[in-house]
């Protein structure tokens, strides 16, 4: 469980510094994805997670194609 | 028309080689007169219908011609997508329109998820016998 003052801590960081702890995470969990257990299959769609805008978006198009159909 | 159906966990070797029976569900797939018959993932946990790059080809979607999907991501982040909307069969049950985001990504299977495929049918889950059962809404 992350610690309630990591995060205060990286709430007062400035824009850059936010930006660097990125990296610094991207670059650690791309050495974790090495570490995973043989057999265990990784796909970037998953799980897949959509915005709102990604959802009505398809929602739209599926009215469309009905009313179309 | 049964108003429910049974189907088991299957292991799917291509998509999950961890040898692990898994819900996919046999689906057939179909656009302007192409078919793809799959085996597709039943995930409550996705928020979209996935289609991979190889079956939306198949299905005759033009990348181009597709509209972007803005801000669908994936365990990688950002995942580049287009909507695509195609006629999905299960069983004899009548043909659903079911869009998806068709991603650029080869090695993932088809997947089923709350938008909008929960939306046409009541999934329930059973682990513990190893079978999910489907009623089209």
């Amino acid at each position: 469980m992350i610690a309630r003052s990591l995060l205060d801590e990286l709430q007062q960081l400035n824009r850059e510094e936010k930006i660097q702890v990125i990296q610094f995470l991207n670059d650690e969990l791309s050495d974790d994805a090495d570490k995973l257990p043989k057999g265990a299959h990784v796909f970037k769609t998953w799980p897949t997670i959509a915005s709102e805008e990604a959802i009505s978006t398809l929602k739209r198009l599926e009215e469309e194609f009905k009313d179309s159909g | 028309m049964a108003d429910k159906l049974v189907f088991p966990y299957v292991i799917n070797q291509r998509y999950a080689p961890d040898g692990r029976a898994r819900p996919f569900l046999p689906i057939s797939l179909s656009n302007r007169g192409r078919v793809v018959q799959t085996l597709a993932l039943v995930d409550s946990g996705a928020d979209m219908n996935v289609l991979p790059h190889d079956v939306g080809s198949q299905l005759g979607g033009i990348w181009d011609e597709q509209q972007e999907i803005v801000g669908l991501s994936g365990i990688a982040g950002e995942v580049e997508s287009r909507a695509f909307v195609v006629d999905l069969a299960v069983g004899n049950w009548p043909i659903t329109n079911l869009g998806f985001a068709w991603t650029r990504e080869a090695d993932v299977p088809v997947v089923l998820g709350q938008i909008s495929f929960f939306s046409h049918f009541k999934v329930c889950f059973m682990r513990s016998s190893q079978q999910f059962e489907l009623e089209y809404v």
